[in-house]
């Protein structure tokens, strides 16, 4: 009979360490929360900011880590240049991998070459991405002081 | 009898009706709050609204400022932006000096000199203090004194303009705009810069623009 007292009690451990294994992901979220939301941004990224878009879901499990990825849409190619008056352009080449036309914005802000900002962070710019096609997101820098930047995109509402 | 109380029964819904007559919906109503004006607000329609004016302004000043032409000469050339010869065509209602003054304000912020922007919205008043200086009623200032004003080297103009599309059974409406923005060489009539902005809106429309 205290045989079986512990066996019950020692599987209802187990499975409510299962259970929160389950439900935590990385640090310390719970829930659904993607690996870029507790990334640091570093200069010359472009970040999605909005987690609908790309994503990475890392839950932790008794069987190891489940990496689970969303992508709506991808950055084929990126790069990033000084154009004929000095000023820096960065630009990338934005791919929808659904059957459905998207629109995307983004926003650019640069820094100069100590990585202080600059206060020239750009308006949101609209590209329309067609079902699956490619559609090219340009921004540049209003002076040639800058020598980083940091692009965001979202989906366009 | 009958008449007494059908007389009574009048007098006591006449009063009733009055009393419900002087009700008044004082109820709060929604707070004012501040939005971000680049993106769109609460309100939507299918006019020109506040994010459309930045955008545009930010994508028109980034590309004058990447045009070799205008920002890489020797001596820096004088420009006019004024909305003088910027039209509405469109459906929208908008005041165009909000997109003329934007774009040059933070053009001349941003040119830092490599543009001169000359005020030719402001020429009589200029005119005015000069007369008084030259007729000795005030003194000539602490600066210089010059035999004329400036002239321009190229003015801006440009066009707003509409298309509107109707759905009559569901009453949406979709407007597409398009707004030019060009620079003149004022000697030569030459175009020296040109550029263009396009969105389309769809709604059922019921917002009011003033």
């Amino acid at each position: 009979m205290t045989k079986n007292i512990k066996t019950k009690v020692l599987a209802a451990v187990a499975l409510s360490a299962f259970l929160a294994g389950c439900n935590s992901t990385q640090d310390g979220y719970a829930g659904a929360h993607p690996v870029q939301r507790t990334q640091t941004n570093e200069m010359n990224t472009i970040v999605f900011i909005d987690h609908a878009l790309n994503r990475t879901d890392i839950t932790r499990t008794p069987f190891g880590d489940r990496v689970r990825d969303t992508v709506k849409v991808t950055l084929d190619r990126s790069g990033m240049r000084n154009t004929e008056t000095g000023q820096l352009e960065v630009w990338t080449t934005i791919r929808n991998r659904t059957d459905y036309d998207l629109q995307v914005e983004g926003k650019a802000m640069f820094f100069d070459a100590d990585q202080a900002p600059l206060m020239d962070e750009s308006m949101w710019r609209r590209v329309y991405v067609p079902a699956n096609g490619t559609a090219v997101y340009r921004e540049m820098s209003l002076n040639n002081r800058a020598q980083y930047f940091l692009v965001e995109l979202r989906e366009g509402r | 009898m009958n008449k007494l109380m059908i007389l009574v029964a009048a007098v006591t819904a006449t009063t009733l009706v009055g009393c419900a007559g002087t009700r008044i919906d004082n109820t709060a109503g929604r707070a004012t709050v501040y939005e971000d004006a680049r993106q769109p607000g609460k309100i939507q329609g299918v006019g020109v609204e506040s994010q459309d004016i930045m955008a545009v302004t930010d994508q028109m000043m980034r590309d004058m400022l990447s045009n070799s032409m205008l920002v890489s000469r020797e001596v820096s050339p004088r420009v006019i932006i004024d909305s003088e010869y910027f039209t509405n065509e469109s459906s929208s209602r908008i005041n165009k000096n909000m997109l003329t003054d934007r774009l040059r304000i933070n053009l001349n912020r941003a040119a830092n000199g490599r543009l001169v922007f000359v005020g030719r919205e402001y020429a009589n008043m200029v005119e005015k203090e000069r007369e008084l200086k030259r007729r000795g009623v005030v003194d000539g200032g602490t600066i210089r004194t010059t035999a004329a004003t400036a002239g321009a080297d190229f003015r801006l103009v440009g066009r707003i303009m509409s298309l509107d599309k109707m759905d009559t059974g569901s009453q949406e409406r979709s407007r597409y705009h398009q707004i030019t923005f060009e620079l003149i060489d004022l000697e030569l009539g030459t175009y020296v810069w040109s550029g263009i902005y396009e969105f389309q809106k769809t709604a059922q429309d019921d917002v009011v623009y003033r």
